[in-house]
């Protein structure tokens, strides 16, 4: 038996039981919409075994018949706090909640898409890409720094400009640096900032599932994709050279990830930079507009097939 | 020159530095790296070279000559923080730990990355290295069930421990108060309930020694291998553990990968600091 563990109100999550429900798939849907009010959790915890159950009003489960687990939306930071007993509270229970969520998957014996352990790597994008750099793939020179004339120094050198980005997971896109409002977007910065060469070419997302590839050309007018308008994102199914495709086999795996979603981008010149790792990419998106069997291929990964 | 970095630990870092001092080693403290630092990290896929300069001091990262990390920083949620405090703490914390991370200088503890950002690493994250070592586990419960949970409390006779996941304290549950206390809160989130197995023995390791905090049966003493061997399954220098005794059985009954040395003695902290200094000039990293 499959477990699905997210949030009804995430698309994702929604299209992901969609699917599995036309694969004819067997599973269970932890919704942390209602957890844990909705379910009761037993489960008992020795060095050599773990047993108990998972049940609500629909289903009942034994821990010991779940095959693979399937997990999103933990620790997600657009979560809304239970507030009722006050902030700090709240912010202890909702780590609790989710600790002790996955406390219980990480002593089972079967795939977790995605772990515990391997879910915080895009929390640091700079510890991300010295990690990128490790397994092969190209990296952009970059620059973190609280000098102002350090950072005009590495703009300017670079042949296409420089860009920025947030360092840690609340992203703020990525936006082009112009010289003239540097130091003030340095004076009112309360941390270094991360800038990078802007590298020119077309974005290509990789979701890998295990050993298999999905790569998908995305184009658009804006230096970050993802806060382009939907109605004008163009996507097509795309191939990657054997070695690129083996190195973003081999960055999932270092990383300890089933299942990743990966940010490159293909220069004019042929070279292939990785900007990013997504432990818990928003596949859906791309499947529903190229067609590429995402789901079908997490399904298989999770059912053993 | 060395580094400590992080959120201090006070009894690690004064014996750290009451050591250091002694041997006329310079120390530097940096809790943060603020926008009031002078802080340079170049990388590129095939090079990497940072420097700063803290009170005065210019340091460039390959005359670091070792970092002892502590805690990251955490934001107080009451009063809740506005997005922009909260967004250039998560930006700090991000670049801080991929910093030392990269520093090629021997780095206690060189953290894994969910121990930096996850909310807690508990017990059951360790439980296949654990296992592995050859040691044991307390059994426990998690649950929201209040009939499972009182079952498991009446099969102990003991009194059971409350370990939060989140957190490194413990609270004893033997009382009936206690556990009308822990019923309520299961009634909003299942509580991880564990044996209460009083003595706990605290073991410190530091590389390949490990420090008691009191006197240890042969029993307890036997089990140093294997934390050192968890320890290094969990590519860490530097790690608290707290064991105990049921019968002949040695069990783990939690760990700490920011030790805190709250068990131990003046002179033992100064032991343990004194290692920790030989460890990071021995060049050892995990």
């Amino acid at each position: 038996m499959i477990l699905v563990c997210g949030d009804s109100a995430d698309p994702v999550t929604n299209l992901f039981c969609v699917r599995l429900d036309d694969y004819g798939a067997d599973y269970r849907f932890l919704d942390l919409r209602s957890y844990p009010r909705s379910y009761k959790i037993v489960r008992y915890r020795q060095t050599d075994k773990s047993n108990g159950s998972i049940s609500c009003a629909d289903w009942s489960l034994r821990i010991e018949d779940i095959e693979a687990v399937f997990v999103r939306n933990l620790y997600d930071p657009n979560n809304k706090i239970d507030d009722r007993h006050g902030q700090d509270v709240g912010v202890a229970l909702e780590a609790e909640l989710n600790l002790g969520l996955h406390s219980l998957f990480t002593g089972l014996r079967c795939p977790v898409v995605n772990s515990f352990a391997a879910i915080w790597a895009n929390q640091s994008k700079p510890y991300q890409a010295t990690l990128i750099q490790r397994a092969g793939l190209l990296i952009p020179a970059t620059l973190i720094t609280t000098n102002v004339g350090e950072a005009r120094r590495f703009c300017e050198s670079m042949e296409n400009g420089g860009i920025y980005k947030s360092a840690s997971a609340k992203t703020i896109g990525t936006r082009q640096v112009d010289l003239k409002t540097l130091p003030a977007l340095m004076a009112g910065s309360k941390s270094a900032i991360y800038f990078q060469e802007y590298v020119r070419g077309s974005d290509i997302r990789v979701h890998v599932v295990g050993t298999k590839i999905f790569a998908t050309k995305v184009n658009s007018g804006l230096v970050d994709y993802r806060f382009e308008e939907t109605g004008r994102l163009r996507m097509e199914a795309t191939s990657l050279p054997c070695k690129i495709a083996g190195a973003c086999i081999h960055l999932t795996q270092r990383l300890g990830l089933l299942f990743s979603g990966i940010d490159l981008r293909e220069t004019p010149e042929g070279d292939f930079y990785c900007f990013e790792v997504n432990a818990q990419p928003g596949f859906t998106f791309f499947e529903q507009r190229t067609g590429q069997p995402i789901s079908r291929a997490l399904w298989e990964l999770l059912s053993g097939n | 020159m060395y580094l400590v970095l992080g959120e201090p630990n006070r009894q690690v870092v004064e014996a750290f530095t009451a050591t250091l001092q002694q041997r006329n080693r310079p120390v530097l403290f940096l809790k943060e790296l603020t926008s009031e630092l002078d802080f340079i990290w170049s990388f590129n896929t095939n090079q990497s070279s940072s420097a700063l300069s803290i009170d005065g001091h210019n340091i460039d990262s390959n005359a670091i000559r070792g970092v002892l990390v502590q805690n990251p920083l955490l934001l107080d949620s009451e009063p809740p923080p506005e997005d922009a405090v909260q967004y250039a703490q998560a930006e700090k914390n991000a670049i801080l730990f991929a910093w030392f991370s990269s520093l090629v200088c021997p780095v206690i503890n060189r953290y894994p990355v969910e121990y930096w950002f996850s909310p807690g690493v508990a017990l059951p994250f360790w439980e296949k290295w654990i296992r592995d070592s050859g040691l044991e586990i307390a059994p426990a419960i998690l649950s929201n069930v209040e009939a499972a949970i009182k079952k498991f409390g009446e099969a102990l006779g003991t009194g059971a421990s409350y370990l939060p996941f989140c957190g490194s304290e413990a609270y004893r549950a033997s009382t009936k108060e206690d556990w009308k206390g822990i019923a309520k809160l299961a009634a909003i989130c299942p509580v991880n309930l564990t044996w209460f197995i009083p003595p706990l023995y605290a073991g410190c390791v530091v590389g390949k020694r490990v420090f008691w905090n009191r006197h240890v049966s042969k029993a307890i003493s036997q089990c140093e291998r294997q934390l050192v061997e968890i320890s290094r399954a969990a590519h860490l220098d530097f790690v608290e553990f707290h064991l105990a005794t049921n019968k002949d059985l040695v069990y783990v009954h939690r760990v700490d990968p920011f030790p805190k040395l709250e068990p131990f003695d003046g002179k033992l902290r100064r032991l343990i600091a004194e290692e920790l200094v030989k460890y990071l000039d021995s060049g050892a990293r995990s």
